[in-house]
């Protein structure tokens, strides 16, 4: 259920028996709370804008001189992935690597 | 060299990597600085439930080959992501669809809801957008932008939509069916038990070592290994060097509630 008026602090409650449509006798929910990114949080969204795309452009030159290290996966690509596009990038890579 | 790859990160790049490599007779080490295997897909257990630790994962592809790669470590549920968004109290069915150009106007044909929607557009006073706002309101109206769009975005990025770039909403899709099913994906589902007996399958005969900063000990961990998969942050491992990369993050608050009817919310 996503929270879409300012007076609900959280933007979304999740119960997460239904994923398996459980019948448990208790139930577990999740509050998402929006947050910033900063250090010592965990970073969910890279945010493509012109500013950290020009950035990300500067570390993947940097990346791509470094031969022996394979850099791969949502915070390696600063790219928004979903599941399925993070298993066709490893596969895409692992076809790369040992073939 | 002990190993021919470290992998940093025991998510489901690490992951994946670490289980073709080992097919191929490639002997790896997986490290992940958390307490856990599967990055932001790892469920915790609580009450008999797999609770999705980092929020919701719902899979979902067009791709028969990688439906048919999950499906070799799991079997998949039918669930279907039909997500409902609370206004005031006041409830509208997502995506934008039939139902909720019903709730929202009462329309009962697609071309109702057209006309309606054309007439929300059309009062819009101007026709190039230079923010957020502008670029909503022109792609779906007054109506919609304010119940559905606007103070959930601005949660979001924690400042207002007039202030935000147009770039970040490059469309808001309308579907002029009743159709409650959020992605347009052939496959969708759950695994049943929970992602982590995928992550087990994967990295099945693969050292793991949980707790484990590779930037601690940087020099041993690059000295044990011919090569490095990195699924870190890119800025950090180059410490920074151009600056901090900005990110989006979420607060989870997770409870479990003993009740009498087995449902709080209803949805996920």
């Amino acid at each position: 259920m996503n929270y879409t008026d300012a007076e609900t602090p959280y933007t979304r409650i999740i119960e997460h028996k239904h994923f398996e449509f459980g019948l448990q006798p208790k139930t577990v929910i999740t509050r998402e709370y929006p947050a910033l990114g900063t250090k010592n949080r965990e970073p969910y969204y890279p945010v493509n804008d012109a500013r950290n795309t020009k950035l990300f452009n500067q570390y993947r030159e940097l990346a791509s001189r470094q031969k022996q290290v394979i850099f791969g996966g949502r915070l390696a690509e600063y790219r928004y992935y979903d599941m399925h596009q993070v298993i066709a990038s490893a596969l895409k890579r692992c076809q790369i690597e040992f073939n | 060299m002990e190993y021919d790859y470290l992998i940093v990160g025991a998510g489901l790049f690490g992951s994946v990597f670490a289980y073709e490599a080992k097919k191929v007779g490639k002997r790896c080490l997986v490290i992940d600085k958390r307490d856990h295997r599967g990055g932001n897909v790892y469920c915790k257990e609580m009450e008999g439930i797999h609770v999705h630790w980092y929020g919701a994962h719902i899979f979902h592809t067009n791709d028969q080959k990688i439906w048919d790669y999950v499906n070799q470590f799991a079997d998949f549920n039918r669930y279907t992501n039909s997500p409902l968004a609370n206004y005031k109290g006041q409830l509208f069915n997502l995506p934008f669809n039939m139902n909720t150009f019903y709730q929202l106007w009462g329309v009962k044909t697609p071309a109702e809801a057209q006309a309606k929607i054309a007439e929300q557009v059309k009062s819009i006073p101007f026709s190039t957008p230079s923010n957020l706002e502008e670029q909503a309101l022109l792609m779906v109206g007054p109506d919609i932008y304010e119940k559905l769009v606007r103070d959930y975005t601005e949660k979001q990025w924690g400042t207002t939509a007039r202030a935000l770039p147009a770039f970040i909403i490059k469309r808001l899709p309308l579907r002029f069916t009743f159709d409650n099913n959020y992605f347009n994906d052939q496959y969708q589902g759950i695994p049943i038990g929970g992602y982590n007996q995928i992550i087990d399958a994967l990295l099945k005969g693969v050292e793991l070592r949980l707790n484990t900063d590779f930037f601690s000990e940087k020099p041993y961990f690059e000295s044990i290994a011919n090569k490095m998969v990195y699924t870190g942050k890119i800025d950090e491992y180059f410490n920074y060097c151009f600056g901090e990369l900005a990110y989006r993050s979420l607060r989870f608050i997770t409870s479990a509630i003993a009740v009498t009817f087995p449902f709080i919310i209803g949805t996920p």
